[in-house]
């Protein structure tokens, strides 16, 4: 099957939620900078910034929604959140990137699922 | 200039014909200078050479600075030329069957004069062949006979090398060019040669060693031979082409019976099958059949104590390795080795390969 | 925050310290290693990651730079995983820094954060200690070897966990005990005796001299003569190591990591045989790692050359250095690096290429070119650097059945002992230790002829032809000869023995 515009929406949406249900305060949605790529969510976990990658999957098809997360995407989204640090001068601040795994069966939340240097 | 050596040396080096073929222009000059008659002889050499041998003759014949340059090049590289004509020649040599007209000398020349015993044999010996040789040569040197041999490797390098180590005489007959040293690993032997004997070739400085040469320069060695001595030769060995020549020129064989088991005997033991009157056992054998003393070693000045004497009776005996060596003498490994030291520096044992020792 | 830690790092087989510089920052999480970072280095990251994780550790996701100073030289290895990963915890603030600067820290980890052994704890140790370090964290596989040393507080700890509360001062650890070196002499480790050989007495009498004046020895014989077996009998005969000696040679197989966790220190002679087709780089060491090769591993024993003209010419002609000087200096692109490689030449040759010249058993197949060439493989500067020269008796069957068994190798080695203890006598105060090591003046000054002895060497000169060099070769075997009898002066016996050794070159 294919997804379509919809189901994405819907998939940030329900992260949006479950995040909030565990604490975090979003600060941002679809932050999209010309020439460099997209952040899904921004939120705050306490004194951490919180950088979210939200993918969206049905059920155990093409594997795990995390491998779909390659390199070049990962380093797109560390230099838009630099970008995004920079104009919101939060760089002091310790920062994370998570990844939420929306599926069928609910939420999937991945602390740390990569450093500022891919690993 | 020089008469016969410059129409032979014109003839050889700078028209570039061997023997044979000076031969039979010498043959249509008769008495006359060659050289300087040629111009009244060009009809017939170009009927028998062709007109462009004849044409090049022609045109350097009476060019005495070409022929002065040349012997000026083989003055300064020491190398002497005898003609058949001079004196020094040999005589034996003149009554071989096409002799060399031309000699190019390295070294003693009078040793040409010197009575002459060849020794011949394969260039891959056995160690047989190698203390066959070193043995005869040694003795034979000693009884003031030259020892003429190819500067071959295997049982011809052995003869010479061991005729100097005696303090005797040696004569290297080539088979390439007078300055040239094949095989190049013989270079020290040929440099002792030339100083403490005599080298020397049919052929002229320069001319590369090649395969024909070879046979023609064996019949120099036993032209200049009153006897010829096959230490080891094998089935198809070079030496038994030396022997052959040496019984057409009516010079004596000698050979010496090899191992019947080893390959490398076989064309000796042949030799003898066919000719059993030739079968030597001894250098004494080869000295009486010349006509000579044999030589007598002088009695070592050393004296011998009783362990060294029963060593020496040993070895006399076999050839023993030093394991039978220390049960023989019962001496310690120390002690053997210091008496066998002795023993060698005063040339009454040697070592050989693999731990073995002999008289 | 920042933490510094000490470590060490090896440079040729001597350490050099390395501060170990751990910074974290907020920021977007990164880990970085500064430095010059070899390429094992900088795979520490990956290692660090999993470690700390795996040990209960929180790695933070933090903007990380370890810098490892000084910054101008390249580091190799995997001795600072433990250093970056408690520079990182304290940088964190997860364990409390306070203990850190009185710490040498060296280990490696793996991913289940336990710390594995590490190459060249022995000299890193060595150096630090004499840089003024006194406390050192080092992996428990190492212990045996860093207990040798004296006057180090070694602890030798098996995981990150242990080595952080032991850092906060929860686990009480106590110092590795220090290992007395020694060497029980009289018992023969090496699995094999002098005895074993048959017959064969004048290759070991040879062999008794060669290892009594430290002579180099070329043995020559047919195919399975007992070439390999002599020469593997010879640190039997050789005198025990010192401890020095054994910490010399310790280092230098521990920087090439080859040493034994449970032995710790080599107390035995190393007997290297590399094979003929080694490279020039595993003969005198070097290489992207630096390691020491074989001439260095043979330091102190022996190192033996099986069919010595097989070995490429090139290998050969670079055993002349170490011959001469006792060490090998390798040349890098980053620096030069000098390793010990005092060792014992024991070479071994047939007669010829098929090995059966003069053989009474088969005959020899090849041809004169070959043995020529065959001969010709070991140039004139090699030879001359052998004193001894053995041929080795083609053996007979009889010969093996009967033999009667010879000394075992004790009774040779007292010997030898005692004629190195006359040498050291007589080289006190100097740098030559042996008679083979003997310079022109020595030889002038230590080994006066009679006349008798004169007049043999000069028969001996003229009959065989030798060279000057061939004479002085002769007269330093002559004095190991009479140094073995108890002799003072070198009598006439002494020099008919030592022309049966002379390198016979040049005949047949």
């Amino acid at each position: 099957m294919t997804y379509s515009a919809a189901d994405g929406i819907l998939a940030e949406v329900q992260a949006g939620e479950y995040l909030e249900k565990k604490g975090y305060r979003i600060l941002d949605r679809n932050i999209a900078y010309k020439g460099a790529g997209e952040l899904d969510i921004v939120c705050e976990d306490k004194k951490t910034i919180v950088v979210v990658e939200v993918r969206y999957r049905k059920d155990g098809e093409y594997g795990s929604p995390l491998e779909s997360i390659t390199k070049p995407k990962m380093r797109r989204i560390i230099r838009t959140a630099e970008r995004y640090l920079a104009e919101r001068k939060l760089y002091d601040r310790p920062v994370r990137f998570d990844v939420v795994c929306v599926t069928d069966r609910g939420c999937e939340h991945v602390v740390n699922a990569f450093y500022g240097d891919f690993y | 200039m020089n008469g016969k050596l410059g129409a032979l040396v014109w003839m050889n080096r700078i028209c570039g014909f061997a023997t044979q073929k000076m031969q039979r222009l010498l043959a249509i000059a008769g008495d006359a200078d060659i050289r300087r008659q040629f111009p009244s002889l060009y009809a017939r050499v170009a009927q028998m050479m062709g007109s462009d041998t004849a044409g090049l003759m022609m045109q350097t014949c009476t060019d005495e600075e070409l022929l002065n340059r040349e012997f000026d090049l083989l003055a300064r590289a020491g190398i002497r030329t005898i003609s058949y004509a001079d004196e020094e020649y040999p005589a034996l040599l003149k009554e071989i069957p096409l002799p060399p007209l031309l000699l190019y000398c390295k070294g003693d020349i009078s040793l040409m004069q010197t009575r002459c015993i060849g020794i011949v044999g394969s260039r891959d010996p056995s160690r047989y062949g190698l203390e066959v040789t070193e043995l005869f040569s040694k003795t034979l040197a000693k009884c003031g006979l030259t020892i003429v041999s190819g500067l071959a490797r295997g049982i011809d390098s052995t003869a010479h090398r061991a005729a100097l180590e005696a303090g005797g005489k040696t004569i290297a007959v080539l088979g390439c060019g007078i300055d040239k040293i094949y095989p190049a690993d013989n270079a020290p032997l040929y440099k002792k040669i030339e100083k403490d004997g005599l080298l020397i070739s049919e052929y002229g400085p320069g001319v590369p060693a090649s395969n024909f040469q070879f046979p023609e320069r064996n019949r120099i060695i036993s032209g200049l031979s009153e006897g010829v001595l096959v230490t080891e030769a094998g089935q198809k060995s070079g030496s038994l082409h030396t022997a052959n020549n040496a019984v057409d020129q009516g010079r004596d064989l000698y050979v010496v019976p090899c191992n019947i088991t080893s390959s490398r005997g076989f064309g000796s033991n042949m030799l003898i099958k066919k000719m059993p009157h030739c079968a030597v056992f001894s250098p004494d054998d080869v000295a009486e059949r010349l006509g000579i003393h044999g030589y007598k070693e002088p009695v070592s000045a050393m004296q011998l104590d009783f362990i060294e004497e029963k060593l020496v009776a040993g070895l006399g005996y076999a050839e023993l390795n030093f394991e039978q060596l220390l049960e023989l003498t019962g001496l310690g490994a120390s002690e053997l080795n210091a008496t066998l030291t002795k023993l060698e520096l005063f040339g009454i044992i040697k070592k050989l390969d693999n731990n073995y020792y002999g008289v | 925050m920042l933490a510094v830690i000490k470590s060490y790092a090896l440079e040729g087989i001597e350490g050099y310290p390395v501060d170990i510089e751990v910074d974290v920052q907020s920021g977007i999480p990164g880990f970085d290693i500064v430095g010059l970072p070899g390429s094992s280095i900088k795979e520490a990251r990956n290692r660090v990651r999993s470690a700390i994780r795996n040990s209960s550790f929180d790695f933070m996701p933090r903007k990380v730079t370890v810098n490892l100073a000084p910054a101008d030289t390249e580091k190799n290895g995997s001795a600072f995983d433990l250093p970056i990963a408690v520079g990182f915890l304290a940088g964190t603030e997860q364990i409390p820094d306070a203990a850190l600067k009185d710490y040498v820290i060296i280990g490696e980890l793996s991913l289940d954060g336990g710390v594995r052994r590490v190459n060249g704890i022995l000299p890193l140790l060595i150096s630090a200690l004499m840089a003024g370090h006194k406390k050192f964290i080092v992996p428990r596989d190492n212990a045996k070897e860093a207990s040798y040393i004296l006057g180090a507080e070694v602890y030798a700890l098996q995981t990150l966990s242990e080595v952080c509360s032991f850092l906060g001062g929860i686990l009480d650890s106590k110092p590795v005990e220090h290992s007395e070196y020694s060497s029980d002499p009289g018992v023969n480790k090496y699995g094999i005796d002098l005895s074993d050989v048959k017959g064969q007495n004048a290759a070991k009498r040879a062999l008794e001299i060669a290892v009594a004046g430290g002579h180099n020895l070329l043995m020559c014989g047919p195919p399975g003569a007992g070439k390999t077996m002599l020469a593997k009998c010879v640190p039997t005969i050789m005198p025990d190591m010192t401890f020095e000696e054994a910490i010399e040679t310790t280092k230098i197989h521990s920087v090439a990591g080859c040493t034994d966790s449970e032995q710790g220190v080599i107390t035995l002679r190393p007997f290297r045989t590399p094979h003929h087709t080694a490279s020039l780089i595993s003969m005198i060491g070097g290489g992207p790692n630096s390691k020491p090769g074989e001439v260095s591993l043979a330091h102190n024993g022996v190192l033996f050359l099986d069919e010595m003209p097989e070995y490429q010419s090139k290998t050969l002609e670079t055993l002349r250095q170490p011959l001469e000087d006792g060490f090998i200096t390798v040349t890098r692109i980053h620096r030069v690096i000098e390793y010990p490689a005092g060792f014992m030449l024991i070479a071994s040759m047939n007669p010829c290429p098929c090995g059966y010249d003069g053989s009474r058993i088969k005959e020899c197949t090849c041809t004169p070119l070959e043995k020529r060439r065959y001969k010709s493989r070991i140039s004139g500067p090699l030879l001359d650097r052998i004193d001894i020269y053995a041929d080795v008796d083609g053996v007979d069957y009889s010969d093996l059945k009967t033999g009667i068994p010879g000394e075992n190798s004790a009774a040779v080695k007292a010997r030898v002992e005692k004629a190195r203890r006359i040498q050291r006598e007589r080289f006190a105060g100097t740098l030559t230790h042996t008679n083979a090591r003997m310079s022109n003046a020595q030889i002038k000054k230590f080994c006066t002829l009679t006349p008798g002895c004169d007049r043999l060497v000069e028969i001996a000169f003229d009959r065989f032809k030798l060279s000057a060099r061939g004479v002085s070769r002769i007269i330093k075997t002559a004095r190991t000869i009479a140094d073995l009898r108890g002799g003072a002066e070198i009598c006439e016996t002494d020099i008919a023995e030592a022309i049966q050794y002379r390198v016979r070159e040049t005949e047949a």
